[in-house]
């Protein structure tokens, strides 16, 4: 089975579920990117983001219990499918790959 | 530190859920996949209470409009792809209705009038003033415009005669020339008023307004006319409304000027005050020689240069023609008309250019239409016709420079 390619708010939509394994739902998922990205991600455009990576088969989900602070809805917990695992383990070879015999030239020199 | 009250996060919970079950419809109405509009709202809703507690309710709500807003683009764009083909008919029908409305919006905020707060002077404007040409009584044209420029349908302008030469001036903007001279008439709307400097410049007849000769390739120019006011003595100041018949022969410029386009007659009507007048307009087409026209080249125009003593042979082409020599200058002025008869060489002389035909060729002289022009109606019957053109008179300069004009008749 051919390994999906990810853009980059894809990949980071998947580490961040992969690094918050059963707390990964919505609103958590959001504030690990802010946190680590710096970035103000909409709610709308994370949704999407997920749904296509459910629909690439990259994630998978299921329903908590109702939640009152939620207005009486239920979270949507998100997990790291087999593929997604591929994805990430692949994403991450390509990068090492792309990124060999760079490094020192792009450390800072010093005067 | 002191306890939150135990009621807010309720009161914070409740608030959300009711304006959330109306963006929940809004959002659905989009037709999104319905779970990630779930999704969504029930993350707003946890993330909301926490911004209320913490920031306050107006600050929260404010953030909560905020997200919903920075969403719909990626809701719409998710209705696009997962919808049904109803929910995506239903898209496009907002998408469409928000479009139109928003336009409908702008345009009418754009287009929006204001209160008046211009006074301008309409048709027959000068560079300072009113130039009015007619005879009888006459509607001051005064546009009323708002701040932006827009114009406003206002009828309740008010106009008096101030002062400067007397004329009547009728409280509706009415107003007759009697006699030439200037008048200041005051236009009053409400709080606006305006003073204009009118020019009473009536014209009782216009004279020559004639022909008016072009060569393709010349500057645009006005037409010369002559407009004789109620003294008898021309009129100096002029607004007149011009039209040319045939606008791709020659076009009018902005400034009423005259610009050829191709060769060709037209004419331009010329309506100044109550008078009307028409010119008539040839366009020529300058060629070196006359040998070789094609049939379709009826309008041509030849430069000639001769000198004292010298004679010119000009072949001419076959058919029914008008010839007509100009010289540039008139300082000496072919005086009178020429020219030749009937079959074989048959010169008339004149003084100080002598013009004469040669070949099978009848020419009849025409009347000098003015100084230093001279014009003949020709008809060759045969190829090999010349004209000779030869100076020799006494007095005047070594050399003559002009153009020999010919308008070809159609051959029926």
């Amino acid at each position: 089975m051919p390994i999906a390619t990810l853009g980059a708010l894809e990949l980071t939509t998947l580490l961040a579920v992969a690094r918050l394994k059963d707390e990964a739902y919505g609103l958590a998922i959001r504030r690990d990117l802010a946190a680590r990205t710096g970035r103000d991600y909409s709610v709308g455009a994370l949704y999407t983001t997920l749904q296509r990576l459910e629909d690439k088969g990259l994630l998978t989900s299921r329903h908590s219990e109702p939640l009152p602070v939620r207005g009486g809805r239920s979270r949507r917990h998100f997990t790291l499918t087999g593929a997604g695992a591929r994805a990430l383990r692949e994403a991450e070879r390509h990068a090492t790959s792309i990124w060999a015999g760079i490094g020192k030239p792009l450390r800072p020199r010093l005067a | 530190m002191p306890p939150l009250p135990s009621r807010q996060p309720e009161i914070v919970t409740a608030a959300k859920t009711n304006s959330a079950l109306v963006t929940d419809r809004a959002l659905l109405a989009l037709g999104s996949d319905p779970a990630i509009i779930a999704d969504l709202l029930g993350d707003l809703s946890e993330e909301y209470a926490d911004r209320a507690t913490r920031d306050g309710i107006c600050a929260a709500r404010l953030w909560y409009v905020s997200e919903l807003v920075r969403s719909s683009p990626h809701l719409v764009w998710n209705a696009i792809r997962h919808g049904t083909p109803s929910a995506r008919a239903r898209l496009a029908a907002y998408i469409l209705a928000v479009g139109v409305s928003l336009s409908v919006l702008t345009i009418a905020w754009l287009t929006r009038n204001g209160p008046p707060a211009r006074l301008v002077a309409g048709a027959g404007i000068d560079s300072d003033g009113i130039v009015v040409n007619n005879l009888g009584p006459v509607p001051l044209s005064m546009r009323v415009l708002d701040a932006a420029g827009h114009r406003l349908k206002q009828t309740d302008v008010r106009y008096q005669w101030v002062s400067g030469v007397p004329i009547p001036v009728s409280t509706r903007g009415m107003i007759k020339c009697t006699r030439r001279g200037d008048a200041i008439v005051r236009a009053s709307l409400a709080a606006l008023t305006r003073d204009f400097l009118i020019h009473c410049q009536p014209v009782r007849k216009i004279r020559d307004a004639g022909w008016g000769n072009f060569v393709m390739g010349d500057a645009a120019r006005t037409l010369e006319l002559d407009a004789i006011g109620l003294d008898g003595q021309p009129v100096t100041r002029i607004a007149a409304r011009l039209r040319v018949f045939d606008s791709t022969i020659a076009t009018l410029d902005a400034s009423g000027r005259l610009r050829p386009l191709r060769p060709g007659y037209t004419s331009v009507d010329m309506e100044i005050g109550d008078r009307v007048a028409r010119a008539e307009v040839m366009v020529f087409e300058p060629v070196r020689t006359f040998e070789g026209l094609r049939p379709d080249q009826r309008l041509v125009v030849a430069p000639i240069r001769i000198t004292r003593g010298a004679s010119i042979c000009w072949p001419l082409p076959t058919g029914v023609f008008y010839l007509t020599f100009s010289a540039d200058s008139t300082e000496a002025p072919p005086t009178r008309g020429f020219v030749g008869l009937g079959s074989g060489s048959s010169p008339t002389v004149q003084s100080p250019i002598n013009m004469s035909v040669a070949g099978l060729i009848m020419c009849t002289p025409m009347p000098q239409p003015q100084p230093g022009v001279l014009g003949a109606w020709c008809r060759a019957r045969a190829p090999g016709a010349t004209l000779i053109l030869t100076y020799s008179g006494p007095g005047g300069p070594n050399e003559i420079v002009g153009s020999l004009a010919l308008e070809r008749q159609e051959q029926h």
